[in-house]
């Protein structure tokens, strides 16, 4: 791969946040946001999102909820 | 190696965010550490050789020296630590400008390419980038087999008009290859980063 399309960043947003990207997939994502400003306004909007809930307060998962999670990820295995 | 590096308005790094310290009192800036305290970028300070430049473009361009081993990756090479030397004075508004223009008119050239007849001479007699948009959407439709093409010239002149050099040089790229191949991709890249080179007064 010598570089990738929009539909490709989204699928990578998340470990580039992270900064957990491998060097070469690193680059075709920083190659591509240089030029794509639809991504580059993306990824601040993720970065915003995970800002804006790491700072909310902890709080108790309902147990129905947890289970109603567990079932759906049972479901899709 | 000389070496170069684009950064945004204010000697920020376009992905890092950090600000790099500037040059002062007539010598380079200071030496920054990939992995110390001033530098977010454990990786490696990034730069660029003369060959890489179109894939990096931005509102600063800065000759930058590197320390320690330098490590060569595609389209940039990553040292240790390195330290800004002199601001490209050349590489003004205006030059990114021009260069984003020069991409575009490129680009419908390759349209050209694509095309045989009226059609091509419509879009060969355009003299503005804005009639080349307008003229390139309204071919698109009715020239199936070049169609792609004249989308990029379209697409092209629409970036040069909104200063977007970056986009613009790798739409010039694409429409290479998609009209003559990935030799044409290649060679539409180096040609971007000679007429870079030669404009500023760049050297390896």
């Amino acid at each position: 791969m010598d570089e990738i399309n929009c539909k490709q960043l989204v699928e990578l947003v998340t470990p580039y946040l992270e900064d957990s990207l491998d060097e070469p997939t690193l680059d075709l994502v920083e190659e591509h946001l240089v030029m794509c400003d639809w991504c580059v306004d993306y990824v601040e909007q993720i970065r915003a999102t995970i800002g804006a809930v790491a700072g909310l307060p902890w709080e108790p998962v309902p147990e129905r909820l947890r289970v109603a999670v567990a079932a759906a990820l049972e479901e899709r295995r | 190696m000389r070496s170069y590096k684009f950064l945004r308005a204010g000697a920020i790094g376009p992905f890092s965010g950090f600000a790099w310290p500037r040059p002062a009192g007539g010598g380079p800036g200071p030496w920054v550490e990939a992995n110390g305290p001033r530098a977010r970028c454990r990786r490696g300070v990034h730069a660029c050789r003369i060959d890489d430049l179109p894939w990096w473009l931005a509102e600063e361009l800065w000759e930058v020296e590197l320390g320690g081993e330098v490590v060569a990756y595609a389209h940039k090479v990553a040292a240790p630590r390195g330290r800004l030397v002199r601001r490209v004075d050349g590489w003004t508004a205006a030059a990114r400008h021009d260069y984003a223009y020069e991409c575009a008119w490129r680009t419908r050239d390759r349209a050209l390419e694509a095309l045989r007849g009226r059609a091509a001479e419509r879009l060969r007699s355009c003299t503005t980038l804005a009639a080349v948009e307008s003229t390139a959407r309204e071919l698109a439709g009715d020239e199936p087999e070049a169609r792609i093409a004249l989308v990029m010239a379209a697409d092209g002149a629409l970036t040069a008009v909104s200063e977007l050099a970056a986009t613009g040089a790798y739409i010039a790229a694409h429409a290479a290859r998609h009209v003559a191949g990935e030799d044409a991709m290649a060679a539409e890249r180096r040609w971007q980063a000679t007429r870079l080179a030669e404009r500023l007064g760049l050297s390896a």
